[in-house]
């Protein structure tokens, strides 16, 4: 009886959950522009997709933003986290909390601030515009990248570094080749957080990205209340798909590794 | 001077303004077996780690044949280490592991692979290269660290407690191993511990620190036979260690009782301490008796009998193969040449 | 290196995260001048808070995001617990979050298709020739913080409840205790960590969304973000957007702290 009642509630919750999405997936088949009233199979809005120059030029900057973003913030988060792992306790204390601000302040507090920054800064031809969508995501994304590297370099023993240098090695041959291997789990997290963070920041780039230059998320956004193009769900079906897969991928990487090791 | 390979001169160390490492001096001889032995605390790794170049002195100087080395990093040092927790790299192969400091030195693979082999297998663990490191046991990784510094033919091997981890028999086993190892490899090893059984059954030379400070420096026998403060006394095997007055050479007073012994030197009527080694007592029921007691405990201990006898409510701890029943009265003995006589620590 | 390595981010820090704020503070404390257009210290803006108008912006968004935190919370804490008790526990972890990989927006106007007018369920009940005003009221709002930020409460009380120790439930059924009082008096406890953490990671983004009642309230529903929001794009007034946003994240730290508390209370209560 209790295990029939946790499978219902079980049930009841993915519902819930998968319910939206079901009906953006299936809806992107839809031969009309209804999101309600189903008018047949077609895949009208896949290839209306492609030829949609607004959506394509602001997944462009959605793909180019994240993947500039993550691979900076990885590996700026990375050297500095090295660097906070051996700085005396009080610094260390202090930046990490300094670190935390982003995380723990709303969203929409660090949009607006970085805003006020640039346009302050804009007697420095600072307009805003895609670099400072860039800075503004790497700004969110170090820390994630820091906090994801610093257990892994904790959970190395001290000795390990000085081991490699006591062998010959010089400080940045052990660094290569000794910790990197080392944390790379953490920075692979790091990474991937990063990147899926960007992917689907809204609010920090809304303040920061100015006129010229729209995410998806901008454009889901403005487009929202007018209704929106079929093709953005077909968009979203592609992109839901590629991330399924490659969790999937991920999934059977990792279990073939865990076999391996055992 | 000529024979000393490494050598300390007046280092200190301090953290924080506070000293780890309290201005000692000490050096050792080319191909000799030197233990640093203290509770711990008391300096003895942060000692290691200034020679290995982990640590640099807030004072004092490090001589390697004569020049000094404080300024090198560690990975110019002709010294290599083994350390406490071994700090094996788990993410590389046991050859990757042992050929690391020989791929630095861009030596050619042939010969690595040859250097490395020969390593195996004086430790023991031929045919181990294509392991990994987590799938060996303590022991197993023990010696790759081992195999690993010593491939690089250093001239001073440092071993920082390096069989603390392991159980106690396969300790004993590699505690003959590493000596033999020292022996015929002529490298001389410094070997940092806080198991005095250790330092005596491995070293040629024991330096015994505390709080710092280096408190005797000598031969494992001298050590054990003639230590120069209770402190060491103490700290090597158990000890009974009663305060006493020294009347005149040859002739102690303590719990109560003149005894002859064999010191001289000190002054007349100075406060000392007397050690007296638990199997140094002898329970005895003649005329020889000095000390009368009643047995408070008897242990059995395997090789043989610890026994607490009380006297004059003084615990005296007595090891003998002959046992004696509790609530005993005994007589207690010590002979002349076995009363040690030394310094009140100030 | 190791020495000199996070001096860059030091820097970084200062420029990106700390200026930006120190800004905010300062344009909160400063009116523009109409005639000259220079920025003068003033605190009008946070005088003009007071306006039963905004006080009222302001309890509602604590009321809303309050709400969907307890939601979230009574939800949540069966789900993760039920999760955390299955075989394929990852697996299913993973089926949990996966839809949080569809664009956070897309899946809020999801919620939009199925509630408006022309809608899924009004094509439902229309049936029945029912009409319901589902959309822009303050439940749809609801609606949507709860289906956004539910895993946010799931992942870190499941984190918790996996990793805690089985032995200590089976001390406890070994003493006599019933399953209820062993939740009560050993799990929910020991699983409060993973309960503040989803609380704050609920709380924090319900108190400060302004996408949410954009797209589900309408005009009905105004948040604390709306009235930033409208300050800085629509408005205009960056002196008043600024000093709502310190309130903003007064009330947060308020909050943190408040729940810093509970969390260390029960420690000391504990040992």
């Amino acid at each position: 009886m209790k295990k029939h009642l946790a499978r219902l509630y079980t049930f009841l919750i993915f519902f819930f959950l998968y319910a939206p999405i079901l009906v953006l997936i299936i809806f992107s088949f839809n031969s009309s522009k209804s999101t309600a009233a189903w008018s047949g199979f077609s895949l009208r809005w896949y290839s209306e997709l492609f030829r949609d120059k607004s959506i394509m030029k602001a997944l462009y900057y959605t793909l180019l933003c994240a993947v500039l973003s993550s691979g900076i913030a990885t590996v700026f988060g990375t050297i500095t986290a090295y660097g906070i792992h051996h700085m005396r306790r009080r610094p260390q204390k202090i930046l990490l909390t300094i670190n935390n601000i982003p995380l723990l302040n709303p969203d929409i507090v660090t949009g607006i601030s970085l805003m006020a920054l640039f346009s302050a800064l804009a007697v420095l031809r600072f307009k805003l515009g895609f670099t400072t969508m860039l800075i503004a995501h790497i700004a969110f994304n170090v820390p994630y990248v820091i906090l994801s590297v610093l257990p892994k370099l904790s959970q190395m023993p001290d000795d390990t570094i000085n081991a490699a240098m006591d062998l010959g090695a010089t400080p940045f041959y052990a660094f290569r080749k000794v910790v990197l291997p080392e944390i790379k789990p953490g920075i692979i997290t790091g990474a991937i957080m990063a990147f899926t963070m960007s992917i689907d920041d809204f609010v920090i780039s809304y303040f920061t990205a100015g006129v010229g230059v729209t995410n998806l998320s901008i454009q889901i956004y403005t487009m929202a209340r007018r209704g929106i193009k079929p093709s953005i769900n077909a968009l979203s079906t592609l992109m839901f798909v590629a991330v399924l897969i490659l969790l999937l991928l991920v999934n059977k990487y990792s279990d073939e590794k865990e076999q391996l090791m055992s | 001077m000529s024979n000393r390979l490494i050598e300390g001169i007046h280092l200190v160390k301090e953290y924080d303004g506070s000293r780890v490492v309290d201005n000692i001096d000490f050096w050792v001889k080319s191909k000799e077996f030197l233990t640093i032995l203290g509770p711990s605390g008391c300096g003895k790794t942060t000692t290691l780690r200034m020679i290995g170049g982990f640590e640099t002195p807030t004072s004092g100087d490090i001589l390697l044949s004569g020049k000094s080395i404080v300024s090198l990093p560690p990975y110019e040092r002709p010294i290599n280490t083994v350390f406490q927790r071994y700090a094996l790299f788990p993410h590389m192969s046991i050859y990757d592991n042992i050929a690391f400091g020989l791929h630095i030195k861009k030596m050619p693979k042939s010969e690595i692979d040859k250097r490395v082999s020969k390593m195996l297998s004086l430790v023991n663990l031929e045919g181990f290269e294509k392991r990994r490191v987590n799938s060996l046991s303590g022991g197993q990784q023990q010696r790759i660290a081992i195999a690993r510094a010593l491939v690089n033919e250093p001239q001073i091997l440092l071993l920082d407690e390096p069989l603390g981890a392991l159980d106690l028999k396969l300790r004993k086993e590699m505690q003959l191993e590493l000596k033999y190892m020292q022996q015929d490899l002529g490298i001389t090893f410094i070997y940092v511990t806080h198991d005095q059984e250790e330092a005596l059954t491995m070293s040629d030379k024991i330096i015994i620190m505390n709080k710092g400070k280096i408190q005797q420096v000598g031969s494992p026998t001298d050590i054990y036979n003639e230590p120069e403060n209770a402190f060491v006394a103490d700290f090597i095997g158990e000890s009974n260690i009663v305060s006493g007055i020294f009347k005149e050479d040859k002739v102690v007073e303590f719990a109560g009782t003149i005894f002859p012994c064999i010191d001289t030197g000190f002054a007349r009527d100075e406060a000392i301490d007397v050690v007296v080694r638990p199997e140094d007592i002898e329970i005895t029921a003649d005329v020889r008796a000095q000390l009368h007691g009643v047995v408070d405990s008897t242990v059995f201990k395997g090789v043989h009998y610890e026994m607490i006898v009380i006297e004059n409510e003084r615990e005296w701890l007595i090891q003998s193969t002959i046992p004696h029943e509790e609530g005993k009265q005994v007589g207690l003995y010590i002979a002349p040449d076995l009363i040690h006589i030394m310094k009140k620590e100030a | 290196m190791k020495k000199y390595s996070a001096f860059p981010y030091v820097i970084w820090t200062f420029l990106f995260i700390l200026l930006p704020l120190l800004l905010i503070g300062y344009y909160s404390l400063t009116v523009k001048n109409s005639q000259t257009g220079e920025l003068v210290f003033s605190l009008a803006n946070y005088v003009n808070l007071f306006n039963p108008l905004y006080l009222k912006v302001f309890l509602n968004s604590v009321y809303l995001a309050g709400i969907a935190t307890v939601i979230c919370l009574i939800l949540g804490y069966p789900m993760a617990m039920i999760i955390s008790k299955m075989k394929h526990s990852q697996t299913v972890l993973l089926l949990f979050i996966l839809p949080m990989w569809m664009n956070f927006l897309l899946r809020t106007y999801a919620w939009m298709a199925i509630l408006g007018k022309n809608g899924f369920i009004n094509q439902l009940l229309s049936l029945f020739h029912v009409q319901m005003e589902l959309l822009y009221n303050n439940n749809a709002v609801l609606l949507g913080m709860v289906y956004n930020f539910l895993p946010f409460m799931v992942l870190p009380i499941y984190t918790v409840l996996v990793k805690m120790d089985k032995s200590l439930i089976e001390a406890a059924y070994d003493l006599g205790c019933t399953p209820w009082r062993t939740f009560r008096k050993v799990i929910f406890p020991l699983s409060l960590p993973g309960v503040i953490s989803g609380v704050t990671m609920v709380f924090m983004p319900a108190v400060s969304t302004f996408v949410i009642s954009d797209l589900l309230g309408g005009g009905q529903s105004v948040l604390i973000g709306n009235l930033v929001q409208e300050q800085f794009m629509k408005v205009n007034n960056w002196s008043f957007g600024s000093a709502i946003s310190v309130i903003l994240m007064l009330l947060i730290l308020m909050f943190m702290t408040l729940l810093h508390r509970i969390d260390r209370k029960y420690e000391g209560g504990t040992k």
